[in-house]
């Protein structure tokens, strides 16, 4: 059984690694890469307490 | 450990590896496909989650549009894909220190927190968690109008780009 402490460490360390593309990236694409990263954690964050807290209560 | 971590513990480090990479290398093209390997690996912690709507919308929306995006742009807008030149800007150390503060900071948040080492009720039978977001996304009580302003936003989006591209003066695509 997987805690839910994974899934948001996790979670804060794909989005740090997003915040450094972000900021020491030269291209501008490349930037958009790391906030895609940062993105893409957040929504690891918004799914994980989804499944851990009430499933049922949706809304 | 069981099954369930060690499938955790292997997708995880795969999803960090490639995001690493995706900061890291130094051919844009390279970052591109390394994005496309992390928002597969997060699409299979979508689905270790149950969440296979979302797992779904990952891999087609993230990797169908915006990583084919990503490389669209990269292709149109680099004059030599083969660029090995220094990505990183000469105050990287910066952007890695406060990274690493960030990490750290937000562990030291979550280790505070008392929810912290809750464990997962499995979903109860005849629960269809696809069934229920669509009944959200239109009941009036619930996400119908967001869901709307949305459609509506990329609507507008999308006039905007079109008159961005068009000249009215040639009648033609601007080249």
């Amino acid at each position: 059984m997987v805690p839910l402490s994974w899934y948001l460490i996790l979670s804060a360390a794909l989005f740090s690694v997003g915040l450094f593309g972000v900021l020491s990236r030269r291209n501008a694409v490349a930037i958009l890469l790391g906030i895609e990263l940062m993105l893409n954690s957040v929504n690891i964050n918004l799914v994980a307490f989804w499944r851990y807290g009430n499933v049922m209560h949706m809304a | 450990m069981t099954g369930e971590q060690i499938t955790f513990l292997v997708v995880a480090f795969a999803t960090l590896g490639s995001a690493l990479m995706v900061v890291t290398t130094r051919n844009l093209i390279h970052a591109a496909l390394w994005l496309i390997a992390t928002l597969f690996s997060v699409a299979v912690i979508f689905a270790l989650l149950s969440a296979s709507f979302l797992a779904v919308v990952q891999v087609v929306v993230y990797i169908g549009a915006i990583a084919i995006l990503f490389i669209f742009a990269v292709m149109l807008t680099r004059k030599d894909m083969r660029d090995q030149s220094p990505q990183l800007n000469k105050n990287w150390w910066v952007g890695a220190l406060l990274a690493a503060l960030t990490f750290g900071g937000l562990y030291a948040l979550l280790q505070g927190w008392s929810g912290l080492s809750r464990t997962v009720a499995d979903i109860p039978s005849g629960f269809d968690a696809v069934a229920e977001l669509g009944t959200e996304l239109t009941s009036f009580t619930g996400y119908v109008l967001p869901f709307e302003v949305a459609s509506v936003l990329l609507v507008a989006a999308l006039v905007g780009a079109v008159y961005v591209a068009f000249n009215p003066r040639s009648g033609d695509i601007r080249k």
